[in-house]
């Protein structure tokens, strides 16, 4: 108590004299004196003049701010720096802010370090209470290890005072009883403030703050109903599941909708017969019309069956397609959002960027690039012997349904260039089973427009057999532009004593391409030694052919053979 | 054989529509010197509309050197797509009711006007005569527009492979043109048969954002009676479809797809987007990301 009164002392008045010797010296009659090591370590007088200065600097604020308070009542000083604020008379305030700002570190470092030194030394001082005695002498050491300073103690006297104004002069039980009302008042006003603030924050769907995320769950029922409807929906668009009516329903039963009233002259009923009398010439309305008709419900009642087979369907053939889409890693092309991070911020690719993404496909493309080659090599022709006759048997043969459509149109180009151009495919293809190696990089894009359109057996058989049948398909798909390059480049980079040896390949090749009707595309324009495979591999063109086609095909030949023999 | 004969008296259809300003039609064959009359010529002259009318017949017993001028209904193909064969494409669904947050999204995202969506889409199967395996065909008839128009669509197998599977959007093969609209009837005649329709009504947004992304959300519909477009119901009425697709080709498919995976990101709190063989789901954050949309609050003081 003497050494906390006599640091106060020093702290408050600055007394010159060194308080802790000079209290002991008016305490004892003794003269004692501090060991001059203590009184060094102290060094009571930097330390008393450290703590004048704290003092004053402090005071200086204070002062500072009281000037703010009474020349500008309304303002407060801001305590960031406004760099917006050019009204003159927030200047003081701005300066003044930042220069407290400035000052405040330095003040608190200072008091920080003094009250450091003083706790250095404080072991020396020993609070000594003078009255003890038998009453508080169990209690004194709390009392002296809880005692409050004596800034504090005024400060608590003041608080109990205004607490208890009202009832002081109540009994105590009374006074407690009052106390926790006031206690239970104020916590229910907390709570409907908590309560109001928490309706607003979902409102406005800000989520709670304190960072759990209230995400909505649903139950498994609910997203089990959800599920099932999803798949409904996603098999009926992109598969037709649920779609289908049966032959027996498909009647018309009411009139068309504006839009197939002109094209279907007599749908699939007789109901519009009178309104299309106009757009045919009336002689012919009964003859061809019924005939498309019987014939087309007779197939659509048979159709049913048709499109009964797994296999058939390209959706469902698009399974096998989609088998890599089984396990993906990235299940969603975006990635799943867990809390309140709303709009406009995309999160980003789960770990990969798309630079690195491409980097990735390039590998994986060229890894099957590779391969790919790899199979270019060894056993080619026993592939084809394996692949001659699943592939003839198997109907797997979605290539050629898939690329009808595009063949079609293809063959119209191709009939529109020049013959320069045929006869310059008929040589590249030629060339083509001497086609070197780099060149399946120029490939492997058109082979992987191919990938999709043939099924995995074919398309490694394709692989394998080497590239005159992708070749071949080529020019039944590409451009002349792109093809020309193409082409030149398999001219200069060919083997020509390949081409006999690699004819017998090319036959059998085509042999099995009948049933892929892209080869058949490729053929009309290739060589003629393959007509003679195609002859005996008749049966399966006539199923390869596109229905442009009649059924006996056997005499178009020649006539094909004509053409490209230009 | 009965196609046969249905070849050859089928009504010659045209390449009617001329072609409109900006393509070029690389596919209308030349006209055909008649050398074959063997067609009655009551059927060869179909009255349609368009002045600029070629009479073309399918060549009986014309081999495919001479295909081109069997070719009796118009496909009209812009030059600039000659390469780009394929699509990249993904899908998601979203509750009816969170569309119009959707649209609101979608509105801001791409800064174009929304397109209104009405689409009369049948699929059709070939049949017997056509090869073992049918192949499928898809019209789409455009009937938001004052004159409907009509599309073929084909769509071809997806692309394969490690590098396919690394990616989350579908690419594949699609042969897209737009034809006549007796494609219908011709597709009839020739043999292909009605496998299922639908009609899809929604809105469309179509904007170039990296790649010519078109964003449809779309209430698949399905009608019970034969053609009767008036009367669909939607098969899933909670929950639309939303597809994004953009063109790509077989060299530059991979800008395209980190194009539209970046555009998905957006999208992510209220819907999830995933190849069309996938389910996915509906997003927990859709709710309330929808209810943050369409709050008018949505611009506050801070």
């Amino acid at each position: 108590m003497d050494a906390a009164a006599a640091l106060g002392a020093a702290q408050a008045a600055g007394a010159p004299p060194p308080p802790g010797a000079a209290g002991e010296q008016q305490a004892a009659p003794r003269v004692e004196r501090l060991s001059a090591g203590v009184q060094q370590q102290l060094n009571l007088e930097g330390m008393r003049a450290r703590a004048v200065g704290l003092y004053k600097a402090i005071s200086r604020i204070l002062e500072d701010f009281d000037l703010i308070a009474r020349t500008n009542p309304s303002a407060s000083p801001k305590w960031y720096c406004l760099h917006h604020s050019s009204a003159p008379s927030c200047w003081p305030e701005r300066i003044l802010g930042q220069d407290v700002l400035g000052q405040f570190s330095m003040v608190s470092m200072e008091l920080f370090s003094i009250v450091e030194d003083i706790k250095n030394v404080s072991k020396v001082f020993v609070v000594y209470p003078r009255n003890v005695n038998a009453e508080n002498a169990a209690i004194l050491p709390v009392m002296l290890s809880s005692k409050l300073l004596p800034e504090m103690e005024i400060e608590e006297t003041t608080k109990r005072e205004n607490l208890l104004s009202g009832i002081t002069n109540l009994p105590v039980p009374t006074q407690i009883e009052k106390l926790k009302a006031r206690i239970d008042m104020i916590g229910s006003a907390c709570e409907t403030a908590e309560k109001v603030i928490a309706e607003h924050r979902k409102s406005y769907g800000l989520g709670a703050r304190q960072g759990t995320n209230l995400v909505p769950t649903l139950d498994k029922a609910q997203a089990a109903k959800i599920q099932e409807q999803e798949n409904l929906l996603r098999a009926a668009v992109n598969y037709g599941e649920g779609l289908r009516v049966p032959g027996d329903q498909r009647q018309l039963h009411s009139s068309l909708p504006s839009h197939l009233v002109e094209v279907l002259p007599f749908g699939d009923g007789v109901q519009n017969f009178g309104d299309n009398s106009g757009v045919y010439p009336k002689n012919t309305s009964t003859f061809a019309p019924n005939s498309v008709n019987t014939q087309g419900n007779t197939i659509q009642a048979s159709g049913g069956q048709l499109l009964g087979r797994p296999a058939p369907s390209p959706g469902a053939a698009g399974t096998p397609n989609f088998e890599n889409v089984s396990t993906p890693p990235m299940p969603y092309a975006n990635s799943p959002r867990s809390g309140t991070n709303m709009m406009n911020t995309p999160s980003p690719q789960q770990h990969l960027t798309p630079q690195q993404q491409r980097q990735k496909l390039m590998q994986a493309s060229q890894q099957q690039q590779l391969h790919a080659q790899q199979q270019l090599r060894p056993s080619a022709a026993g592939m084809l012997a394996q692949n001659t006759i699943p592939q003839l048997q198997d109907l797997q043969g979605q290539a050629q349904q898939k690329l009808q459509v595009p063949g079609q149109q293809q063959m119209q180009y191709n009939q529109a260039l020049s013959q320069q151009f045929q006869n310059r495919q008929m040589q590249a293809g030629r060339m083509q089973p001497g086609i070197s190696q780099n060149q399946g990089n120029q490939l492997r894009s058109h082979l992987g427009q191919f990938a999709g359109a043939a099924n995995s057996a074919m398309f490694t058989a394709a692989q394998a057999s080497s590239n005159s049948q992708m070749m071949a398909n080529m020019p039944g798909t590409m451009q002349s532009q792109t093809l020309l390059p193409q082409m030149q480049y398999g001219l200069s980079g060919g083997h020509p004593q390949r081409s006999h040896p690699s004819q017998m390949m090319t036959d059998q090749m085509y042999g099995m391409g009948t049933t892929n009707n892209t080869g058949m595309m490729g053929m009309q324009q290739q060589q003629q030694g393959v007509y003679g495979n195609m002859q005996a591999g008749a049966q399966n063109m006539q199923q390869g052919m596109v229905g442009l086609q009649n059924q006996t095909q056997n005499p178009n030949f020649p006539q094909q053979r004509q053409q490209n023999q230009q | 054989t009965e196609a046969q004969t249905s070849l050859r008296h089928a009504p010659s259809l045209f390449a009617s529509t001329p072609p409109p300003a900006g393509l070029s039609c690389h596919l209308l064959p030349s006209p055909h010197p008649a050398t074959r009359s063997a067609l009655p010529v009551g059927l060869v002259q179909r009255t349609c509309e368009p002045p600029a009318r070629r009479v073309l017949r399918p060549s009986v017993g014309s081999p495919l050197g001479e295909l081109d001028p069997g070719f009796p209904v118009s496909f009209l193909r812009s030059t600039s797509s000659n390469r780009r064969r394929m699509e990249c494409v993904v899908q998601g669904i979203i509750e009816t009711q969170h569309v119009e947050a959707l649209e609101v999204l979608l509105q801001g995202l791409s800064g174009v006007p929304k397109e209104r969506v009405r689409v009369h889409e049948l699929c059709l199967k070939s049949g017997p005569n056509l090869g073992v395996v049918p192949s499928e065909v898809r019209l789409l008839c455009d009937l938001a527009q004052s004159t409907p128009s009509w599309t073929i669509r084909h769509v071809g197998g997806a692309m394969r492979g490690a590098g396919a599977e690394q990616i989350s959007v579908l690419v594949r093969t699609i042969v897209e043109s737009k034809a006549s609209k007796n494609v219908l009837h011709y597709f009839y005649t020739i043999g292909y048969k009605l496998d299922h329709e639908l009609l899809k009504i929604g809105f469309a947004f179509r904007f170039q954002r990296g790649a010519q992304i078109t964003v449809t959300v779309t209430s698949t519909n399905k009608m019970s009676k034969l053609h009767a477009t008036d009367e669909a119901v939607p098969v899933t009425p909670g929950i639309q479809l939303v597809e994004i697709t953009a063109p790509a080709a077989a060299d530059n498919y991979n800008d395209v797809v980190s194009a539209v995976t970046a555009f998905c990101e957006y999208l992510a709190p209220l819907l999830h987007l995933s190849k069309p063989g996938n389910t996915t789901g509906i997003v927990p954050t859709a709710g309330s990301a929808a209810a943050s949309l369409m709050s008018s609050g949505g611009v506050k003081t801070l």
